[in-house]
């Protein structure tokens, strides 16, 4: 077992080298600007853009090989806080939110919001109570970290098993949207597509494990940066002369159409038309405790160089995806804007050129019984309203691909970031079993990169033949998190008294309640929705816990030690300094 | 490295400096949205008031709040010897 150097050394070239990277991507995107204008026909148009991210992710996960178990695990702790900061964003969003986002601000207008503000409540919540803490103790994992705070082998078992239900659910999410938005790039027939996906995501993993992850996630969340902002930047720059949309409000007041239409939908403004106040809160605290509990962000955070690191990492975080929020609300006003002032009053059989090419691409819908059309008789794929925006907009073809690339790559580094979450849970915490830093590093290797195989082809399978809506199975990730794994990590810290079979009775508690909500609400239709069960799920698992805490014996005087020195910065990591200790205990043995 | 004396006190100092960290930005979270229907009948630079403070407001302020936490905490570390090394 090798432990990592106790020297992080950051290359201090990293910014030359992603600054190479951004400048090949727009390299790329020029290129097929300029040769759409040459008239390059539009499968090569798509090929080029698809081609050419893979390419690029391809050449960087090689770039970034490793063979070094600390390497494979947590990215040998080397990756700055900025770049780190950059892999939480795409991370938490992923393709399904970044698809989804505009349309639902489209739809929904300002109910919407309780998704961005749960998710930026969990991030606040993730980097006080959380993260520098798991930084700290430098487990890789959940169940790594559960299995050395409370000293129990079992528990690191069970944990391992919980954790896997909502990782599975967002992979999952995350696969169908690349699927989705792969099939808008390519011609390929679905299967062949998965099978296509899942090569990327195996070279990505097996190369270089966290590492070649971490470095790639860093390209794909500027890739989703540039291809997400630019575009949505164009119409309004081109046509309002509003040079940053995030910061407005549309071109005129956010009001439904005029009085001569029918009311089609509500006003964007208008608040909790589509949900509750009530609900609009609680579902903030549900997705903010799904957020704060998100195993993958977990594993994202193990590859900082310290806690400090840690904490600004959380922040950089925070600032991107505050980005990226606001360019999502400002996407749904504008599209309203641009439908109604395109569309709606108009008769049926004057509609612009642009709606036949979004009903060609089965990305719209346009009911045209009416003799004028209204808001409400046009209708829009929700996943599909970015580059939607784009085509009314009547930008270049070659952006409306980038937008998709976008989503793309989004979605890739989200599902491989869970990807590697779920192979390390199960190579190290199931299969290499709770002594695994004892195992030797080159059957550690081959079991890690099988785990990374077998769980990317699983999952492709799984999301291709899965029906349903990847944003509804995000969002039982998210709640299934909340009430299973957040509850526990927050009383881990905070409250020396609680014990391993405490942990255990929370997990087991949390998730039961959450199940059997999701459940109840979304198939038998009563209770709450099924988003919403970390509601409950939350409180069952923390009153477990405490109880179940009460009535055992307290934590020993080893694991009291350890929660102190884990409330503290300074010092070891707890991780590394264990497994010392159990190398030398058994060299020891062997000697005597 | 920390004194073994220092801990509790760093330890009291921390959850003081977490709590100052937590609780405005909490509170504001989860009392806002009840406002912001009254709130959204004004409007600041064009945008409805309730819709503009829970869209563009709870962004910058989570960012204000982690980055003063960080560097809060980190002063607070060194105040105490709880830093990390290097």
């Amino acid at each position: 077992m090798s432990l990592t150097p106790s020297r992080h050394l950051v290359n201090p070239l990293l910014g030359v080298y992603f600054g190479i990277f951004a400048s090949l991507l727009i390299g790329i995107v020029l290129m097929a600007l300029m040769l759409e204008q040459l008239g390059l026909e539009d499968h090569l148009l798509r090929g080029l853009i698809s081609g050419g991210l893979v390419a690029l992710l391809a050449g960087l996960a090689l770039a970034t090989r490793s063979n070094a178990i600390f390497e494979l695990l947590y990215a040998g702790r080397r990756v700055p806080a900025v770049f780190t900061g950059l892999t939480l964003a795409v991370t938490l969003l992923g393709g399904t939110m970044v698809a989804a986002l505009p349309g639902l601000f489209y739809l929904m207008g300002f109910d919407a919001l309780f998704l961005t503000v749960g998710m930026t409540t969990g991030l606040v919540v993730f980097a006080i109570l959380i993260a520098p803490y798991i930084r700290k103790s430098g487990a890789y994992s959940v169940p790594a970290y559960l299995g050395l705070r409370f000293a129990s082998p079992m528990l690191r078992v069970v944990a391992a098993a919980i954790a896997s239900v909502p990782l599975l659910l967002l992979i999952v999410a995350e696969l169908k949207v690349a699927l989705m938005a792969g099939s808008w790039l390519t011609e390929l027939s679905p299967l062949v597509l998965t099978i296509a996906l899942s090569l990327v995501l195996v070279l990505v993993l097996v190369s270089g494990g966290m590492r070649s992850l971490s470095w790639t996630s860093a390209a794909q969340a500027i890739v989703m940066l540039l291809a997400v902002l630019i575009p949505a930047k164009i119409n309004p720059v081109v046509n309002r002369q509003l040079p940053a949309p995030q910061l407005s409000n549309g071109p005129t007041p956010l009001t439904a159409p005029p009085c001569e239409f029918p009311p089609a939908t509500r006003r964007f403004a208008t608040a909790f038309s589509n949900i509750g106040q009530g609900a609009f809160v609680l579902s903030i605290l549900a997705v903010m405790a799904g957020v704060a509990g998100q195993p993958t962000l977990i594993s994202r955070i193990a590859a900082t160089p310290g806690v400090y690191a840690t904490r600004k990492s959380v922040a950089w975080a925070i600032c991107m995806i505050g980005l990226v929020f606001l360019t999502m609300s400002a996407a749904g006003v504008f599209l309203r804007e641009t439908i109604m002032s395109d569309i709606a009053g108009l008769p049926a059989g004057q509609l612009p050129s642009w709606v036949a090419s979004l009903v060609s691409r089965e990305w719209a819908s346009v009911d045209t019984g009416t003799a004028r059309l209204a808001l409400s008789s046009f209708a829009i794929r929700r996943d599909a309203a970015l580059p939607v925006l784009a085509v009314a907009n009547e930008v270049p073809t070659a952006l409306v691909y980038t937008i998709i690339m976008g989503v793309l790559a989004a979605a890739l580094a989200a599902a491989a970031t869970g990807l590697a979450t779920l192979g390390t849970i199960l190579s190290e915490d199931v299969v290499n079993g709770p002594q695994s830093e004892l195992v030797v590093d080159g059957v550690r290797r081959t079991v890690l990169r099988l785990a990374f195989v077998a769980l990317t082809f699983f999952a492709g399978w799984m999301a291709l033949v899965t029906p349903g809506d990847p944003l509804e199975f995000l969002l039982w990730s998210l709640t299934l998190s909340g009430s299973t794994i957040f509850p526990v990590l927050l009383l881990s810290i905070w409250w020396k008294r609680c014990n391993g079979w405490g942990a255990m009775l929370g997990l087991l508690a949390g998730f039961a309640v959450a199940l059997v909500s999701i459940l109840s609400g979304e198939f038998a239709g009563f209770g709450l929705a099924g988003p919403m069960a970390a509601v409950v799920g939350a409180p069952a698992a923390l009153i477990a816990m405490g109880v179940g805490s009460l009535l055992t014996p307290p934590p020993g005087r080893h694991v009291l030690e350890l929660v102190r020195d884990l409330r503290v910065p300074g010092g070891d990591t707890l991780y590394d300094r264990e497994v010392r200790q159990v190398l030398v205990e058994r060299r020891r043995q062997m000697g005597g | 490295m920390i004194e073994r004396k220092e801990r509790r006190p760093y330890w009291r100092h921390t959850k003081w400096q977490m709590v100052a960290s937590l609780l405005p930005f909490l509170l504001v979270v989860l009392v806002l949205p009840f406002y912001a229907d009254q709130l959204n009948s004004t409007r600041v630079l064009g945008f409805p008031w309730g819709y503009f403070l829970l869209a563009h407001g709870v962004g910058v302020l989570a960012l204000i709040t982690v980055a003063s936490f960080a560097n809060r905490q980190d002063v607070i570390d060194r105040w105490h010897g709880a830093h990390e090394d290097g």
